[in-house]
């Protein structure tokens, strides 16, 4: 059987410093040296070595219909992440995976998305977006809604590509900070109470969030007060990870592994899980 | 030893504690079910009292439980746990007013094969000092022998003093038994478990192994109570004290300070005076003054 | 299934044989007690009732293994697995040993490590004849005197050993030695359990809730001294360190008792007090593993119970919370 411990090298190609406040958000863009593609599905997380320095997982972040490269947002605030944020294009990491279970893009088809995202949860929400906003799916889903959080302007994450998405057809996005900003014309306020602004179609409609676990818990009472059913609320979790594979012992929440039965789950299997997490 | 008086004694007092509601818990010992040796007890009801047992079997330390029993606690204090109490309120870690100590006059226990248990070997404080209520021992009648402790090893060279310290060390299995038995710590976030900067290179060698035990004596310097519960947790048989003891000599020659034993001490290493030696920090002369200058 | 005859008389030489090609692991007197080592002397070797301290899961699954090389590749692993026969293991042993295997082994991914570990050893059990102070493996449904789950199984019977040969690599041992075989002897009997076997039977969400696992969890220290003579406790952690200019990862052991054990970078700890950690020992043993893989893990070996130094007690622990459901 083949070693699910052993990496892959890599190359970073390029290097987007996505935040400008104190909160440091990288993007990396990295290619496989073999020249490869790893192929992975909305939803999924890779384990990213740094040799010497140590394994951490992190969401993909790029469309899984892209070739020849993957992307992944970086959050500066360990001893990996911090050893990866003095690196720059052309140098050489190393990458496992895919691993994980993957958003339910099919029987999402068919229905409206509401998609919530708080600062660095936009991340692991990006690859489903642009999944959805590739022209080849863009028709099997219905309308698109996004309500994106953020504590301040700096704060956002793939600012540069507000626009592009706003010109997807069908599809509306709402921004918010905390605290009111000079230059700001958007909203402010919280994800929870904003959420009530937005006409939902209730019935025919997937919830996807991801964000600070306060905002995740504060938005899903909210949502599910407004009567979207538990099993169409998604939310992607986080957990301390080792192999990444079920054996270590260290991400599980009741019997369930994050590493294997998730990181996507859905409220109504979150209710079934003692509250570990 | 007389612990059949000094039992009853006790179950006396914990039974007036409990029956008057002055605390909600008392921190006692238990016959263990297999090993016949004491364990660990937290009484709550007056029926509790019957399970009280107090021999020469009851080595745990009792006094590492009080950081986390915050509400009205009484505890069943040997002198050593009364010294980790003392060091605990001059640390600022527990208030004076929420702990009742019941001290108990002891002459030492002993582990499982009948010798003298590691630490009771060379105790010199035998009376708690600090009690609510003191239950005595009328055999001892002795005042605690507060003299200073020189016996050290003899090899004056260096790399002996190495050898013998990796040869200790190598024993040891990294299992961290003995920082978690130990009253002192109670770090939120132990040095070892950083990984900014990561101390613990990963691989179990004898280096490691000596980063943790010389940074967890040189972090109980002036503060062992010499209680002898990480080396009774240890399962590798590891003589884990070895250099604390030097370091505790050290103490108590340089700054005339025994830990935990006079409840009004300020810590050696909590305190400053203009004269206090200096040697080994700034590498000047034997009599503290500074570089000559 | 060959049954042979084993003289005690002839084990020392069978020893001398084994270590000409294997390292050959068993159990010795360190100091007071018994530890499996390395056989560097035949005669040292120790075949009685005691059990040891440790569990020899150390010789399939390190403490410390180096498991793989940066370069300009990466490398698996740089020692060449050694064959090994670890000798004189008892049932509760063995039964862990089946459940460790199940863990790392089924599912979708291998802990290839292990495997080349398992693939290279030979166990051969050694039978118990009683029950040490704290042993519940009777309570956990195993018999103390019998297991299948090893290579060659031996039976103490007064001036010789009953060796059951149970797989291709047990009979390899025993090859042009000439021994004389035994018919079957007749099945061992179980021990009669009269309480049914020891598990926890309910639904997780009830348990995790209901359960008063702040008082139960009380005395515990955390020292963790109980997930490392575990039989079959198997928590890891990988580290990175540069050797001599390599940058190279370990796989360690890892213990849920300690504080640290799921910290995220962050800070948030999910489990920062010890009952929630104590609890997810207790369900991770006796609810987890068995919905995952299939298997209890715990084989009542009593260790837990022996070493701990607050008297915590495993089988009492899920003793209680099974009445406790039922009286609910």
């Amino acid at each position: 059987m083949n070693n699910p411990y052993l990496p892959q090298k890599a190359e970073i190609m390029e290097v987007i410093q996505e935040t400008t406040s104190d909160l440091d958000i990288k993007t990396y863009r990295v290619k496989l040296l073999d020249g490869g593609t790893i192929s992975f599905m909305p939803g999924q997380f890779i384990e990213l070595s740094i040799p010497g320095v140590g394994e951490a997982p992190f969401g993909f972040a790029s469309s899984p219909l892209d070739t020849g490269y993957i992307e992944l947002s970086i959050k500066r605030v360990g001893l990996v992440t911090e050893a990866l944020h003095s690196l720059k294009a052309g140098s050489k990491i190393w990458l496992r995976g895919p691993f994980g279970n993957t958003f339910p893009v099919k029987e999402m088809e068919g229905s409206n998305i509401l998609i919530i995202a708080g600062g660095l949860g936009l991340a692991p929400l990006r690859p489903l977006i642009l999944y959805m906003f590739d022209e080849r799916n863009r028709c099997k889903y219905g309308d698109v809604q996004m309500l994106l959080a953020a504590r301040s302007t700096g704060d956002f994450i793939y600012r540069r590509e507000f626009e592009a998405w706003e010109r997807i057809m069908d599809t509306n996005i709402i921004k918010t900070i905390d605290r009111p900003e000079e230059g700001w014309n958007g909203k402010v306020g919280f994800p929870h109470i904003l959420v009530g602004e937005i006409e939902i179609d209730i019935p025919n409609t997937y919830a996807v969030l991801c964000g600070p676990p306060i905002m995740i818990k504060s938005v899903s009472s909210r949502l599910l007060e407004m009567g979207i059913p538990k099993f169409k609320i998604l939310t992607t979790l986080e957990m301390r990870m080792t192999c990444g594979v079920g054996k270590c012992g260290k991400c599980n929440i009741g019997h369930q592994y994050v590493c294997i039965d998730g990181p996507v789950f859905s409220m109504a299997q979150l209710a079934e899980m003692p509250a570990e997490y | 030893m007389n612990f059949e008086k000094q039992r009853n004694e006790i179950a006396a007092i914990c039974n007036t504690l409990l029956g008057e509601g002055r605390v909600k818990v008392i921190l006692g010992f238990t016959c263990g079910e297999y090993e016949g040796n004491a364990i660990p007890f937290f009484l709550r009801k007056r029926e509790d009292v019957d399970k009280l047992k107090w021999d020469d079997t009851c080595t745990p330390n009792l006094a590492r439980y009080l950081m986390e029993k915050k509400e009205g606690a009484a505890v069943i204090a040997k002198a050593c746990d009364a010294r980790a109490i003392v060091m605990y309120m001059a640390e600022n870690q527990i208030n004076r007013d929420n702990v009742y100590i019941i001290g108990v006059e002891c002459e030492g226990m002993k582990d499982k094969d009948g010798m003298p248990a590691p630490g009771c070997r060379e105790c010199r404080v035998k009376i708690p000092p600090v009690f609510d209520i003191l239950v005595k021992n009328e055999e001892t009648g002795k005042q605690n022998n507060i003299a200073t402790d020189t016996s050290q090893n003899g090899e004056a060279d260096l790399s002996e003093k190495l050898k013998r310290f990796q040869n200790e060390i190598k024993k040891c299995i990294l299992c961290y038994s003995c920082r978690q038995a130990c009253y002192g710590c109670y770090c939120e976030s132990c040095f070892m478990d950083r990984n900014i900067p990561n101390w613990l290179s990963s691989e179990l060698d004898t280096g490691s192994k000596m980063m943790f035990h010389l940074g967890r004596a040189m972090h109980l310097a002036g503060r062992c109570v010499e209680c002898g519960a990480c080396e009774r947790v240890c399962p590798s048989g590891v003589d884990i004290r070895y250099l604390i003891k030097e370091i505790t000599g050290f103490c108590e020659e340089l700054y005339g300070y025994q830990a935990g034993v006079n409840a009004n001490d300020i810590p050696a290493l909590l305190s400053f005076k203009q004269n206090d030696r200096e040697v080994g920090f700034v590498g000047g002369e034997e009599d503290g003054s500074c570089c000559g200058t | 299934m060959a049954h042979v005859v084993v003289p005690k008389n002839r084990l020392n030489e069978l020893l001398e044989g084994w270590m000409k090609n294997y390292r050959v692991v068993a159990p010795h007197r360190n100091g007071k007690a018994l530890v499996f080592e390395e056989v560097k002397k035949a005669s040292d070797v120790i075949l009685n009732d005691e059990i040891t301290y440790k569990s020899p899961k150390e010789y399939l699954f390190p403490q410390v293994e180096k498991i793989m090389t940066f370069g300009d590749g990466v490398e698996p692993e740089s020692t060449e697995v050694r064959k090994t026969i670890v000798l004189g293991v008892k049932t509760c042993d063995l039964e862990a040993l089946k459940v460790m295997t199940a863990v790392f082994t089924k599912g979708k991914y291998t802990d290839t490590y292990f495997e080349k570990n398992l693939n290279n050893t030979v166990l051969i059990g050694l039978g118990c004849r009683a029950e040490k102070p704290g042993c519940f493996c009777n309570a956990r449904g195993l018999n103390k005197a019998h297991s299948q789950a090893c290579d060659m199984f031996l039976t103490d019977s007064g001036d010789e050993y009953m060796a059951e040969i149970l797989t291709c690599k047990g009979e390899e041992l025993l090859e042009g030695l000439q021994l004389e075989e035994a018919p079957s002897p007749a099945a061992i009997p179980q021990d009669d359990n009269q309480a049914g076997v020891l598990e926890i039977d309910g639904e997780e969400n009830v348990i995790f809730n209901k359960t008063d696992w702040a008082s139960i969890s009380e005395k515990c220290l955390g020292c963790g001294t109980c997930t490392f003579i575990c039989p079959t406790c198997h928590c890891f952690e990988f580290k990175d360190t540069v050797l001599e200019g390599v940058p190279v990862r370990y796989r360690c052991w890892d213990s849920c008792m300690y504080p640290k054990f799921t910290i995220h970078a962050s800070g948030h700890n999910p489990r920062a007090s010890k009952k929630e950690r104590y609890r997810q020992r207790i369900m991770h043993k006796y609810l987890y593993v068995k919905q995952n893989f299939g298997y209890t893990a715990c084989t009542g070996c009593g260790r837990c119970i022996r070493s701990c130094p607050a008297g915590m007690n495993i089988k009492s622990v899920v003793t209680e919370i099974m009445e406790n459901l039922k009286n609910s």
